[in-house]
């Protein structure tokens, strides 16, 4: 582990504890009748003036905030940026799509399997786009895999952005998505089970977008009825593969071909696994204020 | 009206308006105001024998009374730079003008002595409330600040001088070692003790600058709570002997915090 601050320029306010001591407004002389009676002083700061000054030194290390990383750790770490782009058109209502569960739908299917996909995704910055008649981006490329299995739940169901497939415009807002990106690998993961009839942005256009852009796209086709050949083609023009999933344990096995394909180095490697110290000397400083506050009411 | 004329204006209104009856002294003589029976001793007044008691003891019992004689008050006024801590002074002033009027009003001489600079200088006793006057106008001149003071030095001059029996009353803060057997086995001694709140409980103040009142020095010490509950303990540690002596040696004693109870707590210790 080392040891960095965010902000070292705080510092420079350390010195003005100084201040304490040598700034101080001259003292109130009062006349104090046995001065024999009192003890003997090795400091010639009372104990107040030494709690301000350190409240004084935590606050100002609260302000650069200390922090520790483990730049090994990241260096190596390989990852790619990655949006799954999921129709949520009303066919993915359709049940009879895990052998198991004969009732659960394709949808419910699709996304039980694509939280299984997330929680593994460790190195991946992951985007979500929800697509039906239209397209938005459900959550935009984080590495806060909690905070997008939530988003999954909250910004997608069943007909919610119509009950049409917009393939083209969902891999425009995908690309959107992925705008920011700077990783080598930008991949953007369609699955739907439907051709497209909507949006005002055909497949071949947002395809040559995403080419230019370097952007590989894998297509899932969910269920029997969807447009292969649409789906071969975005694959294939884009330099990524397309997958077929009869059934969820079809669905499985595609989520752990993609899990496997090679990654690449992260973005910003330093900035992970940082563990921020601030909180510790502010806690310490509110401690000792407490008590001087105590001190001075009792 | 200025500063001192409040002062003694106060002193002998108060005194007027609260004071009845005589002060009672402890010696015992000749009077009208009956103390106690006591056994006839070898020696004893055959006028002061009480016939009626010895009649009913069947034993000579001999009535003592309080003397009634003219009573000399003799005010001693400790002026050291620690007066000049809180309103001391202003309660040392009030009270030696109190005891004035006391002595006024019942016809008693009434004198005293101060020290300036550690020196004793006496105030010559009359029954005239000029010399009060005198008296408190004197203190009044004096500016107590840098001056220090040998209590006992003090107490062995007025040992010294003080012949006849005389009503002794030594004003000051008693925050010294201070031994008046001596002088109250040969009179009659009250102790007043003045002293402010503030240097009973001296309330924490984080940014001062601790100046020594009887040399106008400043020192490096500094007052934190845990120096307050030092010089406290001490504080309590000098008192509890300071009442054991006076308690022990027959010393009558109060303690005054402000001119306002100065009336109260000298009726208190004259009664």
């Amino acid at each position: 582990m080392s040891f960095s601050l965010l902000y070292p320029l705080a510092l420079v306010l350390l010195p003005f504890v100084g201040c304490f001591v040598y700034c101080k407004s001259r003292p109130k002389p009062i006349y104090f009748s046995k001065l024999e009676w009192l003890p003997k002083s090795y400091l010639r700061l009372d104990s107040d003036r030494w709690i301000v000054m350190g409240v004084f030194g935590l606050l100002v290390v609260t302000l650069a905030t200390p922090y520790l990383y483990k730049p090994d750790a990241n260096y190596h770490k390989k990852g790619r940026d990655l949006v799954l782009a999921i129709d949520t058109s009303g066919s993915m209502a359709q049940s009879g799509f895990d052998s198991l569960e004969r009732f659960k739908s394709k949808y419910d299917s699709a996304i039980e399997l694509t939280h299984r996909f997330i929680q593994n995704r460790h190195d991946d910055n992951l985007g979500l786009v929800v697509f039906g008649s239209f397209a938005y981006i459900a959550s935009p490329l984080t590495y806060d895999l909690e905070g997008l299995s939530q988003m999954l739940h909250l910004m997608s169901d069943v007909g919610i952005a119509g009950d049409s497939t917009a393939i083209g415009e969902a891999i425009v807002q995908s690309i959107e998505a992925l705008k920011h990106s700077r990783t080598q690998n930008k991949v953007i993961v369609l699955l739907s089970d439907g051709v497209h009839n909507a949006g005002s942005i055909s497949p071949k256009d947002a395809v040559d977008r995403a080419k230019k852009s370097g952007i590989v796209i894998y297509t899932i086709g969910i269920g029997k009825e969807y447009d292969r050949e649409l789906m071969r083609l975005i694959a294939q023009k884009s330099g990524g593969k397309s997958f077929e999933a009869k059934s969820a344990k079809d669905l499985e096995v595609v989520f752990e071909k993609i899990e496997s394909l090679e990654p690449s180095p992260l973005r910003s490697s330093d900035t992970l696994n940082i563990q921020k110290l601030h909180l510790y000397p502010l806690f310490l400083a509110v401690v000792l204020m407490g008590f001087l506050v105590l001190r001075r009411v009792f | 009206m200025n500063e001192l004329a409040h002062i003694l204006i106060r002193a002998k209104k108060d005194i007027y308006r609260y004071l009845s009856g005589s002060n009672l002294s402890r010696f015992l003589g000749h009077g009208y105001d009956f103390a106690e029976l006591v056994e006839y001793r070898i020696g004893d007044d055959i006028r002061d024998i009480s016939w009626i008691s010895s009649a009913k003891r069947g034993e000579i019992y001999v009535k003592k009374m309080h003397e009634e004689k003219d009573l000399s008050i003799v005010c001693v006024a400790m002026v050291e730079g620690r007066m000049a801590v809180g309103n001391k002074y202003e309660t040392l002033l009030q009270t030696v003008a109190s005891m004035g009027y006391i002595a006024h009003y019942q016809h008693n001489l009434f004198g005293g002595y101060y020290t300036i600079k550690g020196a004793l200088q006496r105030v010559e006793p009359s029954k005239s409330h000029q010399t009060v006057e005198y008296f408190v106008e004197q203190l009044y001149s004096q500016n107590p600040l840098g001056q220090s003071l040998e209590y006992q030095s003090v107490l062995e001059y007025l040992m010294e001088h003080l012949h006849s029996k005389a009503l002794v009353v030594v004003v000051g803060d008693f925050l010294d070692d201070v031994d008046l057997a001596r002088l109250a086995y040969k009179h009659e001694v009250i102790a007043i003790v003045v002293r402010s709140i503030d240097e009973e409980i001296p309330p924490y103040q984080s940014d001062v600058e601790l100046i020594d009142p009887t040399t106008n020095q400043a020192s490096s010490k500094i007052l934190t709570p845990n120096a307050i509950k030092y010089y406290q303990k001490k504080l309590q540690q000098h008192d509890a002997k300071l009442t054991q002596h006076f308690n022990g040696h027959g010393i009558r004693f109060i303690k005054i915090y402000h001119p306002d109870e100065i009336v109260e707590r000298l009726g208190k210790v004259l009664a």
